[in-house]
């Protein structure tokens, strides 16, 4: 059986890194994650709060340093380069207005474009009047969307190559949310760029998403391509003749139960013909296998994690 | 220095301008601060200005030594200067000035060198509108003003300033700290004189007395002779903040 990938291959990585674990005093952050996100990607790094993923990101920004473990970003070691990786990565803090708060936006933004020399200043005008950007207002002030449409201006106007956004869309209210979003497609579209975009609301990024890495508690338990994760993932509505024995070949394939007595809902990784057979060889009959969301991929393959090994199946089927 | 996708390079001079932009604009305050107790102190001088016109005094002075009183304010001065150059940016809260794309160490450093810079504008000012009234002074009293160790208060600044400046980039509340030193010295005293070992309180004493002269000047000989001059004590010191600011600038810490 096909085990859940937990590498990308790719001929190019804007990101890679190799047993990057971290550790705050007594609370383990990260327990050896191998993160690979091919150039050019959209890469959604999804995981409950706490999960390590902010700590991932500073990580590879040299604005934390990882107990072990090796990263490359755009080629280079955050840890000897951080100072030039941060010059051509746009990065959105998970935290809000921790820019110097006391100055007006228009200051904050000319005070952050001396820090770029490919700074675009038509670019962060268009990004200003698109975002409704008040540059006379102290940014101490803003809510919390218009202080991100702030942070999202600063790491787009460079137009850098790799863009780093940690829940940009976290504690916003719908219209923030979509014109975050909008304006990330519309950059996107315009200026081809890595994205690597940590979130735990994951149904926001799925028209952005071309790549998906699960992070819980600490662990990188799978990261895949969406294409691949389209084609392999599966949720199929299961008829089970009384006192089923169950599949034996699934086993380590299925992520996910539900439902109980005849119909069995399985979210199970693999071929899908090869599943069929499987379930058919069973004596079970397969009544229809459908497609996940990303958000409901995300959600199986987090409680996969959180549940421990892959669901089995015992002797009754259950 | 870091350089982007474009191949174009942020150059020392940039950043550097961007500091001194961001620095001015956050100590505005500061200045205006600087400025109004300035005024008052001028206005109390012109005061007695007039006074003296009125009463002249029976025997003026030989000379007027205008530096010798500036010495101890502009050492407050420049004690408390650091709080504003970092004001709402202590290490706890420096992530964005960490994520900037340039070296930690030197960008820190280069942040305090902008302070003192502003910090010598500030007090060179101070001692140019002085340095006019105590000529106007010199003038009624018909006497001169001194002008030797004019370095000094300038001096006992910049070495002031750079010791708060090693607590404000070393920890998150330099306030706190520089206020707990002194109440440990405090109560390090009292339980030493308390319990007899008066002899453990000597070298503390010494260092002490050391930084006195260092922030004082150059001392009278029979000091000197004793204690060594402001020659020995004020490069020692500042070679010590000099060294706690760089290690606070190099020394990494995570950002929250």
């Amino acid at each position: 059986m096909k085990a859940l990938p937990k590498l990308i291959e790719a001929d190019r990585f804007a990101i890679r890194t190799t047993g990057l674990a971290k550790r705050y005093g007594r609370a383990v952050a990260l327990r050896g994650i191998d993160l690979t996100v091919p150039e050019g990607a959209v890469y959604v790094l999804v995981g409950p709060n706490g999960a390590g993923k902010s700590t991932a990101l500073k990580i590879l920004l040299d604005l934390v340093r990882a107990d072990h473990g090796d990263a490359e970003v755009l080629g280079m070691n955050p840890r000897v380069d951080g100072a030039r990786i941060r010059g051509r990565v746009g990065y959105v803090p998970e935290a809000q207005k921790w820019e110097h708060e006391w100055m007006s936006v228009g200051q904050l933004l000319d005070h952050h474009a001396r820090y770029y020399p490919s700074w675009d200043h038509d670019y962060a005008a268009l990004l200003s009047s698109r975002l409704e950007l008040d540059r006379k207002r102290p940014y101490g002030k803003l809510s919390k969307g218009q202080a991100r449409r702030v942070q999202i201006v600063m790491a787009l106007a460079h137009r850098p190559s790799l863009l780093i956004l940690d829940e940009p869309t976290d504690g916003l209210d719908p219209v923030a949310r979509e014109a975050t979003l909008s304006t990330l497609a519309d950059h996107m579209a315009e200026y081809p760029t890595t994205l690597l975009i940590s979130t735990h609301l994951v149904h926001e990024t799925q028209r952005l998403a071309d790549h998906i890495g699960v992070l819980n508690n600490g662990r990188l338990s799978t990261q895949l391509a969406t294409a691949e994760m389209d084609r392999l993932l599966r949720r199929y509505r299961v008829e089970v003749p009384e006192g089923w024995a169950g599949a034996p070949e699934l086993n380590g394939a299925v992520l996910r139960r539900a439902g109980r007595g005849r119909e069995i809902q399985w979210t199970v990784w693999g071929e899908e013909d090869a599943i069929r057979a499987d379930f058919e060889r069973a004596g079970a009959v397969v009544r229809d296998a459908v497609r996940l969301s990303l958000e409901e991929a995300a959600v199986t393959l987090l409680t996969d994690e959180t549940a421990g090994p892959q669901v089995r199946f015992d002797r009754e089927g259950r | 220095m870091s350089s982007n996708a474009q191949g174009r390079t942020l150059s020392w001079g940039a950043v550097a301008a961007a500091q001194l932009r961001m620095v001015a604009l956050l100590q505005r305050r500061d200045f205006l601060v600087f400025a109004g107790i300035g005024a008052v102190i001028l206005g109390l001088a012109l005061y007695g200005l007039v006074e003296i016109a009125k009463t002249p005094p029976p025997r003026p002075p030989d000379a007027l030594d205008l530096f010798e009183g500036l010495k101890a304010a502009f050492a407050l001065v420049g004690a408390l200067w650091p709080l504003g150059v970092w004001r709402r940016d202590s290490p706890d809260q420096r992530g964005y000035f960490w994520s900037l794309p340039v070296a930690r160490g030197p960008h820190t450093l280069l942040r305090v060198a902008t302070g003192w810079l502003l910090l010598m504008s500030a007090c060179v000012a101070a001692m140019l509108v002085g340095t006019v009234v105590a000529q106007l002074y010199a003038m009624q009293l018909d006497t001169v003003v001194r002008f030797s160790g004019w370095y000094v208060p300038l001096a006992s600044a910049t070495l002031g300033y750079l010791l708060i400046s090693v607590f404000a980039v070393l920890v998150d509340s330099p306030v706190r700290w520089v206020v707990w030193t002194v109440v440990a010295l405090f109560g390090l005293r009292v339980i030493l004189d308390a319990t007899d070992l008066e002899a453990l309180w000597r070298p503390i004493e010494s260092a002490l007395r050391s930084l006195a002269i260092a922030l004082d000047g150059p001392q009278p000989p029979r000091i000197a002779e004793r204690y060594g001059g402001w020659g020995l004590h004020y490069p020692l010191w500042f070679a010590v903040a000099a060294l706690g600011v760089i290690v606070g600038a190099y020394r990494h810490r995570d950002a929250k």
